[in-house]
């Protein structure tokens, strides 16, 4: 492995002064664009985050525009010729009936109707950041029956590719501030108690027994009983992540005190002691980097667990739930024999969450092997 | 050593009693109590009680008094005779619905434990040491698919494929027709085409973490010198790897293994709700929305001494498997 | 071509009626019990059977056997296992046609004086509880003395059972008869009877009669306390009056097979196994037209389950015989794809929830309070919605836009009341708004309250399940310039806010409008709309807030207390036909959609299941289509 690793540095060797005076972050951005998919995936994730914040110009349609004669629509798919002669990016129009016997709609793919996809087409308007009204969407299909739906429609006709689009928004940022959390108090305790030991690691474990064993059901209910109801959901989920963080912290907390009692007594850290390092110095910059991965793995496991977590809480009304739009509403949507048997486009959410989990895995991935000093 | 355990033995005896006291509270913290859940369940059938009767129904069941008097019936009774109360919904004893479910519960959950672990531990080792290879990158995304699916989709889907395509009975962990039926070959037979997706679904959703979790310690601790030291003295690759930067990068999972010990108990609430399966978890999660206290309180105090215990063994095991850690 | 079978059924079953003119009677038994006789376990049919059984005139006549497989979700869904097998004096069954009529149960007749004051009921004949012992006015006498009149056992009657403040006085005439007389005039006693039964308190308890062979010995008038004291610890309840009441370890029928019953089924294997099965009563006192002891199937089979999608799969691979709760109409596609599959088909009933808005006229917050009171701002948040798009969205189609008033088929149905302001209108609307005044509008166009607060509701759903509805609901109120907040929240939360007076709308079902009188709580606010008016009403002004002097629902309260002590009938019913108008048209109850099916899966081994009758907790559901009489295909 060590040599295949000198092997592809090879090429470099004609910038070899240049790499011998090269600047720490440098070094790690050379070995990371070397990454392909950890660069492919930083790119997802740009990408991703752009989708996030411009959800109304790139998604065609509103994500609460009910179409009462489109309602659970397959993706409409995107075809090039007509008849064997090409006419650009297009599609057919559907027609609807709904079967008299088992009430179901049924469409037929109309091939009369042809819809040529427009860029920068100007559909329904929004407010663009509240700066000014526009009706500009990335692409769309010019007419006022028939609709492009790259993921199909929900129960209600709605387009699920926009919903996909604003839901992004929520889950990538209000999710994302209880990870955090939890990881600075988790990281913060397990590296005290583990550490210093003693009297101070004995009353930390003493605390995650206690929260542990907390029932958490009903707390959740109480606290549910207790917050105004007119409060809005997003705000109470974000309260929620807080709180559920300061349960969480638990396991990485014991994760990094059982890694810091076996490398304490190491020469590495004594050196640094007898060095003067404060203590702070020495957690942070001599024993966490020694898990790195661990770290990384950690992240990367709790994403998806908070994006899953987000409706939880909601059968109890604190998680999130209609009519704000998330993945994990999304895919709770998706969560019956109903959609599975007869809309498995609906599930595309949950294909939206792994590829978002891969990407950040990826990413994290290139990332360690790029600050890694042991690597080459 | 046994100084060790002797001293946290002890400790333990505190923590649990403030952990029950506490957990007894918040059971009781949403508003209202079981009587007055039952008589909303009751008047959303069509029936009503008055208020003269749900007073009575408070009564008898000692919902009258005050907390702390409630609390000492409760847990006197557990420490003096072993008996852990009366489920007020089911009006059945605590120890009866737990143990009529326990048996099914520790196998169905310690099964899936067993499988993840001789997944995951092999998977994780195997990715580190051919990181980026087409396996890596393989088990990786199947791990994340794991990982990114709720258990609850998973297990749906999965019964749906393994109904509508393979044509199996799902659901449960016998078909209706063995349900009630005497053990036999042919039940025994039936009870493994059930348990096949329970195993699945529990065993990914847990894999998939451990595999990373694995994968990266081992990543971290490949790449030290000491790994470097024990290949340029000629060792082959897999003593090099089982014997030492395994047995460290196990120190996270060790860790938190005692923990197992409860959530073997309850098993895997959600899953075992779609699933259907006769296990604990579903019991407790309707006790606490019912508030069903006795019933959800000697649950959770027997899931708690299973959490101290738990950290315990983790403790003891971290040490025998990592010589550099001394409990000072 | 569901209707067509239903009516050649039907044929049968009218030819089978006019067979049964043969004096001779032969009964017939299952082979079941056959067997039991033969090994001397069991008396013979004829010792079994009263004189003259009740007579069950079944669609086709069945054959006998079979296990009955159904679902159940817990403790609290013993009313799906219950309605199968209530029994009162009096019962609401389906007639031909499917409408409710009143038929008699174990009794051989009963009557009622002119003023409707006393009422007189004579027990069948030889009928014998489920293990045996003769029924008798004795069992009468310890129900209303030991029981209903023992305040230890008791606490407080039923107000339904004491019109005018005075409990009812039985007395007995002989063996066989006995009357229960009121103080004053009470013509919809039989039907609140079928209903209610009576009480102690459930509705799960037969009516008049409690086997006192069996429960004396836990009753404190014949027990002595060191009994009492040791019955409980056999039945592990804190202390004997945990035998008795809703739940009673002993008078539960659902957890105690011992205890005898005069239901077709009893319990076999109690809660909290995870199936729960029933086994047929060999003492059961009805037959069918050809003299078959009824019930038709042996055993019925609850299995437990959690999660509706479980259920939705057990439907889908044919595990369930005939099953009417927990279904959803959102699956109707599902269980009709699902069919041929699953061998099983899909009965309608006819639903009669009517999905509601339902605000609280009593809500403490005094600008919305004020707000409510006004009919034109009742009337814009009613023409508001767009009834024909959510039953098309939520409903598969199904259902008709309808006010909260009594269903189609109910005696009490008025269409011009059903259809008050349900067309949708959203242009009236805002006029009606801006009429009230509501005409300051603020940034994002929604209008101000008098207070200068937006005009928001907070809506309360218990199940996520209603959230879309409640979308669709939220963006009809924003084109009038109404801001609703749809919340789902937890059940049992959700049931506290109507008691705590603590909630601003509430999205639930309005039923038990069918028959009127046997529930009129419901158009009187209880647990609804103006419960702390209700509660101030029922409780003589003791609790509860007292409606403004000028208030309509003071009238409705009125009305009441008039039909209640009517002479007749016709008097009595025209006040409730006054109560229902005044109802809908103040539209204090927002009516969204209503009379849409409700689904039964029956597999197609089942026989005998009516179709398009009315499913209402009045005629308690599924007992309506009298299910000893069904029976499964025996290969």
């Amino acid at each position: 492995m060590t040599e295949q690793a000198l092997n592809t540095d090879l090429p470099a060797r004609d910038h070899k002064e240049d790499l011998y005076t090269a600047k720490p972050w440098k070094l790690i951005w050379r070995r990371f664009s070397k990454h392909v998919l950890a660069v492919v995936s930083l790119w997802f994730l740009v990408l991703l985050a752009l989708c996030a914040i411009f959800a109304e110009p790139v998604a065609p349609y509103s994500p609460t525009g009910v179409q009462r004669l489109r309602t659970l629509a397959p993706p409409t798919p995107i075809h090039l010729f007509h008849e064997g002669q090409f006419i650009g990016p297009f599609v057919y129009g559907l027609s609807r009936e709904r079967d008299p016997n088992t009430a179901r709609v049924r469409y037929e793919t109309d091939t009369d109707t042809i819809l040529p996809i427009r860029l920068f087409h100007s559909g329904d308007e929004y407010s663009f950041f509240g700066l000014f009204r526009t009706g500009v969407h990335l692409f769309g299909v010019e007419d006022k029956r028939q609709q492009i739906n790259l993921l199909g429609t929900d129960d209600l006709g709605r387009d699920v590719f926009s919903r996909l689009t604003h839901g992004a928004r929520v889950t990538l940022s209000a999710g994302l501030v209880g990870v955090v959390f939890a990881f600075v108090l988790g990281l913060t305790l397990g590296s005290v108690a583990g550490y210093f030991g003693g009297w101070i690691d004995s009353s930390i474990q003493r605390l995650t027994e206690f929260i542990r064993s907390i029932p958490t059901i009903p707390l959740w209910m109480g606290l549910a009983a207790a917050l105004p109801i007119a409060w809005d959901p997003l705000f109470v989920y974000v309260l929620i992540t807080l709180i559920l963080a300061l349960i969480g912290w638990t396991h990485l907390a014991r994760v990094v005190r059982g890694q810091f009692f076996a490398i304490r007594n190491e020469d590495y850290v004594m050196a640094a002691r007898l060095a003067g390092a404060s203590e702070y110095r020495i957690i942070t910059k001599h024993m966490l980097p020694s898990m790195t991965s661990y770290i990384i793995a950690a992240l990367t496991l709790a994403v998806p667990e908070m994006i899953l977590g987000e409706t939880a809480l909601s059968f109890l009304g604190l998680g999130l739930r209609p009519p704000i739009v998330s993945w994990g509403v999304l895919l709770q949507d998706a969560q019956n024999l109903r959609s599975i048997s007869m809309a498995p486009w609906l599930l595309s959410p949950g294909v939206a969450v792994v590829l978002t989990v891969l990407a950040f895995n990826f990413l994290g991935d290139g990332l360690r092997d790029a600050a890694d000093p042991y690597g080459q | 050593m046994v100084a060790f355990i002797l001293r946290r033995a002890l400790l333990a005896i505190p923590t649990l009693i403030f952990i029950s006291f506490i957990s007894f509270v918040i059971i009781q913290l949403p508003p209202g109590d079981y009587v007055s859940a039952y008589a909303a369940e009751l008047r959303r059938a069509g029936d009503y009680i008055s208020p003269a009767q749900e007073a009575v129904m408070r009564e008898q069941m000692g919902l009258n008094d005050p907390l702390l008097v409630q609390y000492w019936r409760w847990i006197s009774a557990i420490v003096l005779r072993g008996d852990f109360g009366y489920s007020l919904d089911w009006n059945a004893p605590v120890s009866t619905l737990i143990w009529d479910r326990l048996g099914v519960t520790l196998a169905i959950s310690s099964a899936s434990l067993v499988i993840t672990w001789l997944i995951a531990i092999p998977v994780g080792v195997y990715s580190a040491t051919r990181q980026y290879s087409f396996f890596d990158y393989v088990f990786t995304v199947f791990g994340f698919l794991g990982k990114g699916i709720p258990d609850f989709l998973l297990a749906l889907v999965l019964m749906w494929i393994a109904f509508v395509y393979m044509n199996l009975h799902v659901g449960g962990l016998f078909s209706p027709a063995f349900e009630t039926a005497p053990w036999s070959w042919a039940k025994l037979v039936d009870l493994m085409q059930h348990l096949w997706i329970p195993l699945v679904v529990l065993a990914t959703g847990g894999a998939a973490g451990l595999i990373r979790v694995m994968r990266a310690n081992m990543l971290d601790e490949l790449g030290k010198p000491y790994v470097e030291t024990a290949y340029a003295q000629g060792l082959s690759e897999s003593r090099v790897v089982w014997n030492y930067p395994v047995r460290v990068a196990l120190n996270p999972f060790i860790s938190t293994v005692g923990w197992a010990l409860p959530a073997l108990f309850s098993g895997d609430i959600i899953t075992a709700v779609v699933l259907n399966l006769p296990t604990t978890g579903p019991v407790l999660l309707q006790a606490l929305k019912m508030q069903d206290m006795y019933l959800a309180g000697s649950f959770i105090l027997i899931l708690s001494v299973f959490t101290v215990i738990g950290t315990l063994i983790s403790d003891i095991l971290l040490a025998w498997f990592d010589p550099r850690i001394r409990y000072a | 071509m569901m209707a067509k079978n239903w009516i050649a059924r039907l044929a049968i079953a009218a030819l089978a009626g006019t067979a049964l003119a043969a004096p001779a009677w032969a009964f017939q038994e299952a082979p079941m019990l056959t067997e039991k006789v033969e090994a001397g376990e069991l008396p013979p049919l004829e010792e079994r059977l009263p004189t003259h059984p009740t007579v069950v005139e079944a669609l086709s006549v069945g054959e006998y056997g079979g296990v009955w497989r159904r679902a159940f979700n817990g403790p609290g869904d013993r009313w799906g296992p219950t309605k199968l097998m209530e029994e009162r004096v009096l019962k609401w069954a389906a007639d031909e046609t499917g409408g409710a009529v009143l038929v008699p149960g174990y009794i051989e007749s009963y009557s009622v004086n002119d003023d409707s004051t006393e009422f007189t009921f004579t027990l069948l004949e030889g009928l014998k509880w489920s293990d045996g012992v003769p029924v008798t006015t004795e069992d009468v006498r310890f129900w209303y003395e030991d029981v209903f009149l023992n305040p230890e056992v008791n606490p407080s009657i039923d107000a339904t059972l004491a019109p005018g403040g005075k409990p009812m006085e039985v007395s007995i005439a002989d063996e066989r008869t006995f009357t229960v007389k009121f103080g004053q005039p009470y013509v919809y006693f039989l039907q609140i009877l079928a209903k209610d039964s009576t009480g102690e308190p459930s509705l799960d308890r037969p009516s008049f009669v409690y086997p006192k062979h069996y429960l004396s010995q836990f009753n404190n008038k014949y027990a002595s306390e060191a009994e009492l004291a040791a019955a409980a610890t056999k039945f592990q309840v804190e202390n004997w009056k945990g035998l008795w009441g809703s739940k009673g370890a002993v008078t539960a029928w659902w957890l105690n097979p011992d205890l005898p019953v005069l239901t077709a089924w009893q319990i076999e294997t109690p809660p909290p196994a995870d199936t729960v099965t029933m086994v047929r009563n060999p003492y059961y006192w009805s037959v069918d037209q050809e003299g078959n002891q009824l019930p038709y199937i042996d055993r019925i089979e609850h299995r437990l389950f959690q999660d509706p999608e479980t259920l939705n799969l057990m439907i889908a691979q044919g595990q369930l015989d005939m099953q009417d709760r927990h279904l959803n109409l959102a699956n109707y596609t599902f269980y009709r794809e699902n069919e041929e599959r699953g061998g099983y088909h899909i009965v309608n009933w006819k639903d009669s929830n009517i999905w509601s808005l339902v605000p609280n006229i009593t809500t403490t917050d005094d600008v919305l309070r004020g707000l409510f009171a006004d009919a034109r701002v009742r009337e814009a948040l009613s023409v508001a919605i767009d009834r024909e798009l959510i039953i098309e969205l939520t409903q598969s189609g199904l259902g008709k836009p309808v006010q909260a008033a009594p269903v189609s088929g109910s005696q009490y149905y008025v269409p011009e009341l059903s259809e008050h302001w349900v067309e949708y209108d959203p242009d009236h609307a805002n006029a009606l708004l801006d009429e009230a005044g509501l005409t300051e509008r603020d940034a994002q166009g929604f209008r101000l309250r008098p207070d200068g607060q937006r005009f928001s509701l907070i809506v309360e759903a218990n199940d996520a399940s209603y959230a879309k509805t409640l979308e669709l609901l939220a963006e009809n109120y924003a084109d009038i310039g109404v801001e609703m907040l749809p919340r789902v929240i937890d059940r049992t939360q959700w049931d506290n806010n109507r008691s705590n007076n603590d909630f601003q709308m509430q999205w639930m079902p309005y039923d038990r409008m069918t028959y009127v009188p046997a529930d009129p709580r419901r158009l009187m606010g209880s647990d609804s709309f103006a419960n702390q008016y209700y509660v101030w009403y029922n409780t003589d002004g003791t609790s509860g807030i007292e409606p403004p002097a000028d208030h309509p629902l003071r009238e409705v309260f009125d009305l009441w207390d008039q039909a209640s002590s009517s002479a007749s009938v016709e008097v009595a019913d025209a006040h409730v036909a006054e109560m229902v108008r005044i109802f809908a048209e103040q539209g204090w109850v927002i009516g969204v959609y209503g009379e849409g099916p409700v689904v039964n899966v029956v597999s197609n081994r089942m026989h005998n299941v009516q179709p398009d009758l009315v499913q209402d907790d009045i005629f308690r559901g599924v007992g309506m289509a009298r299910t000893q009489q069904f029976w499964l295909d025996q290969d």
